[in-house]
């Protein structure tokens, strides 16, 4: 199955393969896969899981790890993008033997790395973010276009009207109409009959 | 929605100042509707994001099938084209085996009536026996009766092999021709009890004897000519027939095997191609002028 050991020179040099991943390239995310494919085959058969549940760990790591790095804060303390993955990795993987009732749980606690909610987050909210995607999908142009330029491709608005990276050429009537994108989202989700979590006021 | 969207980007994405940004929480913390969508807004954007690592995830996981769907391919046509290779050369292998023994037959059928009237008794490579060339065909195709096993001399000739129907419509000319066969094989040295076998017409001797001789390579072929002739007294064209494609492809017994061959269609009761072995056969040979005129 180590179909991407071949991108071994390819995504060699560390930050190349950081950059890569963060843009979402198939390539580097199925190459940092391969590589961790015998450890998480490792963990799966020490902690008596079935080892065909490799592919959704392996995806599941993954788009955790894209949510991380994608983050503005984001910095990478550990050496290397694959000892981070791999940290992630026992992450899932101890999730998953809570969700089929293993009794070795404690290590989850004792995991220091990951210093936030996000994994906990994710498998919370994985119902919502499926929901999320299909709705997206149905989105269209120009609304999909305006909120991945700013949502994921990360640029300022300015800059978008100056590359003229959409129709809009001012960046009051970019933002007016990104509101406007929004709430179109926002009233899908609610007309698919998912409601909000709680709201929880937390100051920046 | 719009405006407050546009303040709540604003401040999350930490584009308002000190000012703006004091004004803002202290708005937040009053409007309980601001706080909503602050909220939901917030949850969407996290959302967003989420959106979007799954998507490259999928796209990740859609390359990996891709490539095994692919791979997949490729390996059930390599190893199609190995079963195909493989078939070929063994088709080959067995076509060649096929058309070999072909070529050894054709000729009968193809080649110009020959000159060579002189049957091998009386050229000087006849009357030598172990200058001819050994055939190792023999081995691979017994003779029919398979001389070397036990029995009757007449049963060993018989052995396992149905009776074979003949033509009435030649067996009188046959008969006739056959009366007074002398075998091409001087009646001299080891041959003499067989010859004289096969001239008074006692073909299941002739088998016997033929069982017996401790044979060398260089005799096979006269072994095989005379087996085919105690046949063809036995009326057994069939058996008879591959001894004389074998020996018709050596020079020395092309003319004898030749004429023999016509019999073997004749007792089949196939004209035509007892015709075609005529071409092959001198017209002063043996009874080749009587044979013709019968036919014709």
């Amino acid at each position: 199955m180590h179909f991407f050991r071949t991108g071994k020179n390819l995504f060699a040099e560390e930050a190349f393969l950081l950059n890569a991943v963060r843009k979402g390239e198939s390539k580097a995310i199925l190459y940092l896969q391969d590589k961790s494919a015998g450890f998480t085959h490792k963990l799966l058969e020490q902690k008596k899981l079935p080892r065909h549940l490799s592919g959704e760990v392996f995806n599941d790591a993954c788009i955790i790890l894209l949510k991380k790095i994608r983050a503005p804060e984001f910095e990478l303390q550990s050496a290397k993008l694959s000892t981070y993955f791999l940290e992630i990795v026992k992450y899932v993987v101890l999730n998953k033997t809570r969700g089929r009732q293993y009794a070795g749980n404690a290590d989850i606690d004792d995991q220091q790395h990951l210093q936030d909610n996000t994994v906990q987050e994710y498998f919370e909210r994985k119902e919502h973010i499926e929901l999320i995607d299909r709705l997206f999908h149905n989105i269209g142009p120009p609304c999909s276009d305006i909120i991945r330029l700013k949502y994921l491709d990360g640029y300022a608005d300015e800059e978008v009207v100056e590359q003229r990276l959409s129709a809009y050429s001012t960046v009051e009537s970019l933002r007016v109409k990104r509101s406007d994108c929004m709430k179109k989202l926002k009233d899908m989700v609610k007309k698919a009959g998912y409601s909000m979590p709680e709201i929880n006021v937390t100051k920046k | 929605m719009e405006d407050h969207f546009l303040d709540i980007e604003a401040y999350l994405d930490g584009r308002m100042s000190d000012a703006e940004r004091n004004d803002f929480e202290i708005q937040l913390e009053r409007d309980a509707a601001l706080r909503t969508s602050f909220e939901e807004i917030r949850q969407l954007r996290g959302d967003l994001a989420w959106h979007y690592a799954w998507n490259d995830v999928a796209a990740a996981a859609q390359m990996r099938r891709e490539y095994q769907r692919k791979r997949w391919i490729w390996v059930t046509c390599l190893l199609g084209l190995l079963v195909a290779t493989l078939a070929g050369i063994f088709i080959w292998w067995n076509a060649g085996a096929v058309s070999t023994s072909q070529q050894q037959t054709t000729p009968l059928l193809q080649v110009p009536p020959a000159t060579n009237a002189t049957p091998p008794e009386n050229s000087k490579s006849a009357q030598d026996g172990s200058r001819h060339t050994p055939s190792t065909t023999l081995k691979s195709k017994p003779m029919a009766g398979n001389f070397k096993k036990g029995g009757t001399p007449a049963g060993d000739v018989y052995r396992d092999l149905p009776k074979e129907e003949v033509s009435s419509q030649y067996l009188e000319m046959f008969d006739q021709s056959t009366k007074d066969f002398i075998p091409v094989v001087p009646e001299s040295g080891k041959w003499t009890a067989i010859v004289h076998s096969i001239r008074t017409n006692h073909p299941e001797e002739t088998a016997g004897l033929l069982k017996k001789l401790s044979l060398n390579k260089t005799q096979s072929d006269t072994v095989a000519y005379l087996g085919a002739v105690a046949n063809l007294l036995l009326r057994r064209p069939a058996v008879a027939e591959p001894a004389l494609y074998t020996l018709l492809a050596e020079e020395k017994w092309k003319t004898e095997a030749g004429y023999l061959l016509i019999w073997v269609y004749l007792l089949r009761g196939d004209g035509e191609m007892a015709r075609s072995a005529l071409l092959a056969v001198p017209a002063e040979y043996r009874d080749q002028s009587l044979i013709s005129k019968s036919l014709n």
